[in-house]
């Protein structure tokens, strides 16, 4: 459809002009600066972490299944929610979206690499001394933080030495993404290729190009937050403790106000995944590509105004309230917008519903719902009924797993062939697919139910009447948990070439220029920029 | 990387710099403002 | 490993759930398998159950809408069909259309929303007016007009211990049952004074449609007007620490002759309770009394055994710095806690006699009996150190 005229592509994968070699062995992982190579351990890492905060959920469940306390008491379920949490935001899925970045992005503008190659390598292998931190935490005396992961004062600063641990963790893995987002941000702005405008970018370049953005707006302020946990807790200072001239709800701010942009984070490039596996599968272009790119730039920017949803039974004054229930509101509009356009952009295409699809459609479908509770919790006085109970973890359940990782499963399929050079099982694919999105719902559903009816979240027991959902939930826990196990099957599968091999683009309707190189990838790609001329 | 120019380069990092002191002002002024909500020390 | 616990522990439980008597809906609480909210029993509850029908009905049908066109494009639009892709790629008037009709929508949302906002956020002229203390983990309410005035209690979990170990089967109130209920007047306005006394907790009461953080070293309200006596239920709804989900609420509605009978009568038992603090106690009576007090306050933390919890909660019984140990340190640290750490102060919460007490029996329990100096403690040694 489109003709993308590339200028020159080295016949051989780059070895001979230079006196230079593929690295081998242990150094070439550790002292990576190759985007490919760093994307890869990203993704690598972010599955491992996948695993460990599935772990956790799942043992929190399997305690959930019955009233009372059958396996772990509430100090040690706390601290299992707690860092269920936070494994699964900071080491699950961020670094899988940066995995994606770091793969992807210099492939589709046309980039030999990433801007600061070896900023990128510091940037990777912050991640595992943050993992270790928090790992570790849990065999420190006291256990890990059982605050939540949101860490509300006071009750973080009664936490013992796992709290330290968590704060470290978070600085570091902080410290990470701001210079994951600062590589990005320059890569994009400085060197698509020639006749590459940013209108003519695919559409994952702008859900990153606008997440960095706000990842290097907002990570800051919880670096500062948790500063000023950890300097209430050992140096005196009383920024949260009313007795000293403080406020707890001070923390609440300053962690929502980082809080809120980080689902934004979490979602905007599953956005721009799905706007380009359907367009693919479709064969059909992205309607309404200008109007995508705004959305996305409208829900960044609202996403600033609206952190105190969060906060809606704290006392705030009444404007307050309105403010903040007006704004939250609003940004159903643009989402709302995008919806819309992927379903235009399926309307009246040629569809094949190959896994990458499915996963995509799948997203579309599930995220929808996500976004209908996030409408309804948006509504202050229904807040106020729902607000810390089970409908709220309903709510980001949808958003982030439906949301964020269908999206990232959906990419994986969409891209593994060129990563590795094959086809994967397709058949695996499409029982992964439907075992995933089946256990979801069941496992997620009903919380809306125990939301409404009142069962309140972080609790490790709980009234008979919400026995049944329960059981539900924790029966689709470990379906789900397990179906993840067939993903991992189906990738290593894949790089171990047991399956067809990948011509350069192997999806009919696919455009880019990550599909005008050979599949695998090799190593260095585009060391000499092609000139785009997409016609458009 | 063997394929920027050093001009490209002097572009990037002027950027990257540019980058990271905003991040560092924010960083700046949540401590600040804390500081004027609530009492610092 | 883990999953193989888990399996058998869930065949093991659902065989225990099987031959468990049925659960009925909790009166004032939640019911069996409940799928949407309660109307309730204040106007405010009502009101949020509407607003969320509504939302509920326009979600549902732009839900229907978009995915039923999806669902169409799907079933149609396919190559295996032999469909042939289209071209187009925009359309001005269907994107402005699909912008300001949701945006028309919001604000038909955002209008009785309002209303409900400003209507919950009044507390003003209110008949009487109730303070709440969030502890870690027990409610307090003191009441600070009406004819109630000056009567305070606190308000703890009565569940037995042996429902939450499995020992016992679990009841229709389960987790959601206190020795003393707060008591109000029906068709009164009730303005709830919040604040804690650690950390940040949050009153809720779905029937009331009532939910509000109580913050440590601060002020917060809220109301309700409750128009049918009976008795509500709720927990508290911010993560507090290990007990969050064992310090639930609940509201008896009386009518109004009947709570001005309640407020006499809590009033005379108050009078009653009032102690001669110079009294001298027996041991016997000491230890009666602080067995029962030990058991309410003390044993979520400190267990049963007197053990504790290694690295977390210090144990008691060999206990050298403060049990075994001349009463003032002990008598010091009950009354005023350790700041940063769960150890509460209990200065507010317990009467002089109820500390003497606790301490005495903590001194003659487990292994400590005959160890140790000062192993009876009276009333007038903890009001000297106050």
């Amino acid at each position: 459809m489109s003709s993308v005229t590339v200028d020159h592509i080295p016949p051989h994968a780059g070895h001979d002009e230079h006196a230079h070699h593929v690295p081998r062995g242990w150094r070439r992982w550790v002292f990576a600066t190759n985007h490919k190579d760093i994307g890869t351990m990203y993704l690598i890492f972010s599955f491992c972490m996948l695993m460990e905060g599935g772990t956790l959920a799942l043992l929190l469940r399997t305690e959930l299944f019955e009233p009372g306390i059958q396996f772990f008491q509430p100090e040690l379920f706390n601290q299992f929610t707690t860092m269920h949490g936070l494994i699964m935001i900071f080491g699950a899925i961020m670094p899988a979206f940066v995995g994606f970045a770091n793969w992807m992005i210099p492939l589709q503008i046309g980039a030999s690499d990433m801007a600061f190659a070896r900023m990128n390598n510091f940037s990777f292998w912050l991640l595992p001394v943050g993992a270790i931190l928090l790992t570790a935490s849990f065999f420190v005396p006291g256990g890990a933080n059982a605050s939540g992961w949101t860490m509300y004062a006071p009750l973080s600063l009664q936490m013992g030495p796992g709290m330290d641990f968590a704060i470290f963790a978070v600085h570091i893995l902080g410290a990470s993404s701001i210079m994951g987002a600062i590589n990005i941000i320059v890569t994009i702005l400085n060197m698509r290729a020639p006749g590459m405008t940013l209108m003519k970018m695919p559409l994952f370049c702008w859900s990153w190009l606008v997440t960095a953005y706000l990842l290097l707006a907002v990570m800051p302020v919880l670096a500062a937050a948790v500063t000023m946990l950890l300097t209430d807790r050992h140096f005196g200072t009383h920024f949260f403790n009313a007795a000293g001239g403080g406020d707890p709800v001070l923390y609440q701010h300053v962690f929502w106000f980082f809080g809120h942009p980080e689902v934004y984070i979490m979602i905007l490039p599953a956005f721009g995944m799905v706007s380009q596996i359907v367009p693919t599968f479709a064969r059909k272009r992205l309607f309404g590509y200008a109007s995508m790119v705004y959305a996305i730039c409208a829900i960044a920017i609202l996403s600033f105004l609206v952190w105190a949803h969060h906060m809606f039974t704290t006392g705030m004054p009444v404007t307050a309230q309105l403010f903040f229930m007006y704004g939250t509101m609003l940004i159903s509009i643009p989402t709302g917008v995008k919806v819309f356009n992927w379903t235009a952009t399926m309307w009246r295409g040629s569809m094949t519903f190959e896994t990458p699809m499915l996963f995509a459609i799948g997203f579309i479908f599930v995220f929808t719902i996500g976004g209908f509770t996030g409408l309804v919790l948006a509504v202050a006085p229904i807040d106020i009924q729902v607000q810390d109970t089970y409908y709220v973890v309903a709510h980001f359940h949808y958003v982030l797993v439906a949301g964020s990782l269908f999206a990232l499963f959906g990419a994986t399929y969409y891209w593994l062939p060129k990563w590795c050079g094959h086809m994967y099982d397709e058949r695996l694919g499409k029982w992964h697919f439907w075992m995933t999105m089946i256990s979801f719902n069941i496992t997620f559903f009903p919380m809306h139910f125990l939301g409404l009816a009142g069962m309140p979240r972080r609790y490790a027991d709980y009234a008979a009447q919400f026995t049944d959902f329960h059981q539900i939930a924790t029966i689709g826990a470990f379906w789900f948990g397990l179906s993840q196990l067939l993903f991992a099957y189906i990738v290593i599968k894949a790089f171990r070439g047991h399956g067809a091999p990948a011509p350069a683009n192997p999806w009919e309707g696919a455009e880019g220029l990550e599909w005008t190189v050979p599949s695998p990838a090799p190593y260095h790609t585009f060391v000499t920029p092609p000139q785009y001329e997409a016609s458009h | 990387m063997r394929d920027m120019t050093p001009e490209q380069r002097r572009r990037n990092r002027r950027l990257g710099w540019i980058l990271a002191l905003c991040a560092f002002a924010i960083l700046v002024w949540t401590f600040v403002r804390a500081n004027l909500y609530g009492v610092g020390s | 490993m883990k999953m193989v616990r888990g399996t058998l522990g869930m065949i093991a439980l659902s065989w225990m759930t099987v031959a468990q008597a049925r659960v009925q809906d909790m009166p004032g609480g939640p019911g069996v398998n409940q799928l949407n909210l309660h109307t309730g029993v204040t106007p405010i509850a009502r009101d949020i159950y509407s607003l969320h029908w509504m939302m509920l009905i326009i979600c549902t049908l732009i839900f229907i809408g978009v995915f039923g066109v999806m669902l169409y494009s799907i079933v149609r639009h396919r190559k295996d069909r032999g469909y042939k892709a289209a071209k187009f790629e925009e359309h001005l008037g269907l994107e402005l259309t699909w912008t300001v009709i949701p945006f028309l929508i919001i604000i038909g949302m955002a209008i009785p929303a309002t209303r409900t906002v400003v209507a919950m956020k009044d507390t003003t002229s209110a008949d009487l007016t109730i303070k709440a203390t969030g502890y870690q983990w027990k409610w307090g309410y003191e009441y600070l007009d009406g004819p109630a005035t000056g009567v305070h209690f606190l308000s703890n979990l009565a569940t037995p211990q042996d429902q939450i170990d499995g020992k016992a089967p679990v009841s229709n109130t389960y987790l959601m049952e206190v020795d003393q209920p707060m008591v109000v007047p029906v068709n009164q306005k009730v303005r709830v004074v919040l604040t804690a006394a650690d950390v940040i907790h949050a009153w809720m009461v779905p029937e009331l449609g009532v939910k509000q953080d109580a913050i440590p070293g601060f002020l917060r309200d809220t109301w309700f007007r409750a128009d049918k006596p009976g008795t509500y239920r709720g927990q508290c709804a911010e993560l507090c620490g290990k007990n969050h989900a064992y310090m639930p609420i609940v509201v008896e509605v009386k009518s109004q002759e009947d709570y001005a009978k309640w407020a006499a009568d809590q009033k005379a038992a108050m009078l009653a309770a009032t102690e001669d603090p110079n009294k001298t106690w027996s041991k016997d009576e000491l230890l009666a009394k602080g067995r029962q007090v030990f058991a309410t306050n003390c044993v979520a933390c400190h267990q049963a055994n007197g053990q504790g919890i290694p690295g977390t909660f210090p144990a008691l019984n060999g206990d050298t710095k403060f049990v075994l140990a001349p009463m003032q340190g002990q008598i010091e640290t009950v009354l005023n806690g350790h700041p940063g750490t769960a150890m509460a102060a209990f200065r507010d919460q317990l009467s002089d006699t109820q500390i003497a007490s606790v301490i005495t029996y903590t001194r003659n329990a487990w292994d400590n009996v005959g160890k140790g100096p000062d192993p009876v403690v009276q009333p007038s040694d903890v009001k000297a150190l106050r």
